[in-house]
């Protein structure tokens, strides 16, 4: 899933600076479950908006609402008396559904109210682990199930640098080295020579490196 | 939503609508009392909203609160955990401690008159539940106060009349006229009442005690139970010394009267009775009561005859070994050994079982009596043999509790008002419900145990030498404890399938192993397993998580209004609080209701684990300037698990955001308060606020 964090309150209050009506938009799939842009942080985050500019002087009218995934255009159909009385909306969606928003409600400002941060997985509760870059060339096949891309600090395809140190990554102590993890793994299961085979250079066209993805399948589409 | 009614909502509810799910103490109820409601409420220090709960559905609550059967003990599933909650001495500390209301007269809404023969439990429910329904309700009782068997029998060290006159008041206040001392087939007939009344309800007892025909049993000092207790009870009868008394019987009857000749002065008591000891029908405690003031049992004896001198005076009573009672189908059948036993004595009362009275006046109104001499009522239609009369109670159903007879006669009100409407009426109909079976034992296991509270008694020599209340019941402490003992069984979390975003955070974060991933992979939460602790609630990412009973949102609905009246002078705050253990305490409430400042707004909730951040910030949004979640050191005595971490997290996670829009942190405080701290709350109100005060001078704060 996306995983988010919610951006510095006083960064997204600076964003809404001289708005009077605001709508802070929830999204109730992938930052729901990353709690951090769900049915409970766009309440909490309309409240601290609400305190923070009435204590500053400068009341504000702000209501907060979570549609079911801020993707679909659909969905957002059922916000738009509130999106379009709202003077500015602050979505708490990844990236991708204040985009959606910025489309569907041209005429209207969405600003994000979060950082989406990775593609990942919640590791133990509260704490989430990037495994995914969309590098669109998926080689877990070839290196255990453990992502070289996502899980190397270089994204490098043909074993660990020299920068590995007792599992862990040069670039900082809490990460743990990726290409540690696959040889460990290819230990276990006896695939250590295939490390041996030199492998050709990855197709990085396949990924954002060739600009913008757009997917089409013909079958589906009306 | 809950579909939860009270029960005489419940019960009226139309066949054919979903029907109401009950906890299994509801359940097992046989008038359906909301016990869960009203521990919940004695838990909270709201003893008075307790009693009318009780009261909602119990006419006799005060009679109950002293000597109900309890079947909701039966079914308490605390006694898969350790033991049942103690559910009735809990009503009788809410019978005791709860302020009593004054009586709503009932509005008349129908034309209808309805007489009720007979002012015993049965009776008395009968006629209020009529009441209630509109009708005008006369009870004719034919002795001088209303009660039944309660009344003239029940023994004053179980029952002080001044609470049967109590709720009998009650039933008067509420419109039902009562007259006493008259009685039917004496002073009038079925057909007199049949001329006044559109509909009669016969709700007449077994007022007679049975005994037995074995040689010997018509020597003179032969008792029968039911005159014994009556003539102990009104009219101080007192055994000559020397007086060594048998007993014959092994039921609750039995035993009442083997406590009553104790107290009567026998020089010694012995209990005969055909069962075994684990078999004997009297419950356990009764039992064991009578035991500790010196009762002697035997039981699996089986009276044979009376032995008598030649001048006719008991010596004694020859028994028999009792092998078995019942047979292979369970019908009573005894089978007896040879070996014989006289036990010494010199007088003998039988106790073994009641019956009706001569019943063949009735036969005179057209009522048909069967050949056993019992009256002929349908048990689902509630009807006799004559159209508009109808019968309940003990009468119909046999010997069993008041609370049951209550629930017979709460259907024949219903029967009457269908007959009344010319509608169909049936009984197995009328009061359904469905309930929820076990714990599951993974969560039995996760529960932490807490021992039952013994309901203080008066010690069995003192109490045994008078008719005073033998059950001293509990005070507030021990109420307070063992009202949380309360697994509040399934009131708590049901998920809100179109809102959920299956992120299992609830599973990971649930003490119980509640919410649950099937082997199929399909994620549900087990709300008949929930224990109410909310944790789930506050961190639901979805808030796709509601109490299926909304007392934990009620309790922080109040936020606003307390916010409101404590605008005050000097800095607002806010205090969540528990509103359990200390927090309950009398001494607590009457800080709350006379002595906080008044910029002082308090939020009792029923765990403050259950205050979430968007509470904390609402109450800042309101104007506070400072907010408390007040909790209870005292950890190992609270029912829920977590509670402390859980409630500083919240604590810090909104410091946090208030951090972020430029308001310090110190703003929010979580604090665990030890009971004397509780208890003398005002210095720590009076410390919070000059904390606050402080940190509103100090100043420094971006947005001030």
């Amino acid at each position: 899933m996306i995983v988010g964090e919610r951006k510095p309150l006083a960064e997204i209050l600076q964003m809404v600076e001289g708005y009077g009506k605001i709508l802070v938009l929830g999204c109730g799939e992938c930052v729901t479950v990353c709690m951090a842009g769900g049915d409970k942080e766009a309440r909490e985050t309309a409240l601290a908006l609400s305190i923070a500019r009435k204590r500053a002087g400068s009341a504000v009218a702000v209501e907060s609402k979570t549609v079911e995934r801020q993707c679909e255009f659909e969905y957002l159909e059922a916000t738009r008396s509130q999106a379009e009385a709202a003077d500015v909306v602050i979505s708490l969606a990844c990236g991708v559904g204040v985009q959606a928003m910025n489309m569907h409600y041209a005429d209207k400002l969405t600003v994000p109210g979060l950082n989406t941060t990775f593609m990942g997985l919640p590791l133990r509760q509260g704490v989430w682990l990037e495994n995914c870059l969309g590098c669109g060339n998926c080689v877990l096949d070839e290196t255990m199930g453990i992502c070289p891309v996502a899980r190397c600090s270089k994204s490098m395809l043909n074993g660990p640098c020299g920068g590995s140190q007792d599992g862990k990554c040069e670039v900082s102590k809490e990460t743990e080295c990726g290409w540690h993890l696959i040889v460990e793994r290819l230990g276990r299961f006896g695939k250590l020579p295939s490390l041996e085979e030199i492998k050709p250079p990855k197709d990085w066209s396949a990924s954002h490196s060739g600009g913008p993805r757009k997917m089409v399948r013909e079958d589906v589409t009306l | 939503m809950s579909n939860k009614l009270n029960g005489t909502q419940a019960f009226a509810q139309a066949n054919g609508s979903a029907l109401p799910q009950y906890p299994p103490c509801q359940a097992g109820c046989p008038v359906n009392t909301d016990v869960q409601e009203y521990v919940r409420s004695i838990a909270t220090g709201d003893h008075s909203k307790a009693l009318e709960v009780i009261m909602e559905a119990n006419p006799l609550s005060a009679v109950c609160g002293m000597i109900c059967a309890h079947p909701c003990e039966s079914e308490c599933r605390r006694k898969d955990v350790d033991e049942a909650v103690s559910i009735r001495a809990l009503k009788r500390f809410a019978v005791e401690h709860g302020d009593w209301p004054e009586a709503v007269r009932l509005e008349v809404t129908r034309p209808e008159k309805v007489a009720v023969v007979g002012g015993g439990p049965a009776g008395l429910m009968a006629a209020r539940e009529l009441a209630r329904l509109g009708f005008p309700v006369t009870v004719l009782e034919r002795t001088a106060e209303c009660g039944g068997a309660i009344a003239n029998f029940i023994p004053l060290y179980r029952l002080p009349m001044e609470w049967l006159r109590r709720d009998v008041a009650q039933v008067a206040g509420s419109g039902v006229e009562i007259k006493t001392g008259v009685e039917l087939g004496r002073d009038f007939t079925v057909e007199d009442l049949a001329a006044e009344y559109r509909a009669v309800i016969l709700a007449l007892g077994l007022p007679v005690s049975r005994a037995l025909p074995i040689p010997g049993a018509e020597a003179k000092d032969v008792m029968l139970a039911l005159p014994f207790l009556n003539s102990a009870k009104f009219n101080g009868f007192k055994f000559a010394p020397g007086r060594r008394v048998i007993v014959i019987g092994g039921g609750n009857v039995a035993m009442d009267v083997a406590r009553t000749a104790l107290r009567c002065g026998a020089g010694d008591v012995q209990l005969v009775c055909l069962e075994c000891r684990e078999e004997m029908p009297a419950f356990e405690w009764e039992i064991e009561e009578a035991v500790d003031e010196g009762v002697r049992l035997y039981p699996a004896w089986g009276p044979k005859r009376i032995v008598t001198d030649a001048a006719g005076n008991i010596t004694g009573l020859e028994v028999q070994e009792c092998l078995c009672v019942f047979d292979g189908q369970k019908r009573f059948n005894p089978k007896f050994s040879d070996a014989l036993l006289t036990i010494e004595g010199n007088t003998v009362i039988f106790a073994i079982g009641q019956a009706n009275d001569d019943l063949s006046y009735l036969a005179k109104s057209g009522l048909e009596i069967n050949a056993r001499g019992q009256l002929v009522c349908g048990q689902r239609t509630m009807q006799t043999s004559r159209a508009g009369v109808f019968a309940c109670g003990e009468l119909v159903n046999g010997p069993g509790s008041a609370v049951k007879a209550m629930s017979s006669g709460r259907k024949a009100a219903l029967a009457v008002k269908a007959y009344l409407d010319s509608v169909p009426f049936d009984a197995d109909l009328a009061g359904q419900f469905t309930t929820f079976a076990a714990l599951s034992p993974s969560t039995v296991e996760k529960i932490k145990r807490s021992d039952r509270l013994p309901v203080p008694l008066l010690d069995h020599d003192t109490r045994k030498t008078h008719f005073g209340h033998a059950e001293i019941g509990y005070d507030e402490r021990k109420a307070l404890c063992e009202s949380r003992r309360c697994l509040d069984c399934a009131a708590g979390a049901e998920v809100l399938d179109e809102i959920c975003a299956v992120c299992l955070t609830c599973l990971r974060t649930c003490p119980y192993d509640v919410p649950h991933v099937d082997a199929d992979g399909v994620f549900t939460i087990r709300n008949v397993e929930c224990q109410a602790c909310g944790l789930c609630v506050g961190i639901c990412p979805a808030r796709a998580i509601r109490f299926r009973n909304q007392y934990a949102e009620t309790a922080l609905s109040q936020l606003a209004a307390a916010v409101e009246q404590g605008r005050g002078d000097g800095p607002a705050a806010v205090v969540f609080c528990c509103s359990y253990g200390a927090f309950a305490e009398r001494e607590f409430l009457k800080y709350l209701n006379n002595g906080k400042p008044q910029n002082l707004a308090v939020v009792r909730v029923p765990c403050v684990a259950k205050v979430e951040v968007q509470n904390i910030l609402e109450a800042f949004d309101l104007g506070a300037e400072g907010v408390m979640l007040a909790g209870c050191a005292q950890q190992e005595e609270c029912t829920y698990l977590d509670v402390s971490k859980w409630a500083g997290k919240r604590a810090a996670r909104a410091g946090e955001i208030l951090k972020q829009i430029g308001v310090t942190g110190e703003r929010v405080r979580y604090r665990e308060l030890t009971v004397d701290q509780i208890r003398d709350f005002a210095g720590v109100a009076a410390g919070f606020l000059s904390e606050i005060k402080d940190v509103s001078s100090v100043g420094g704060e971006e947005n001030k």
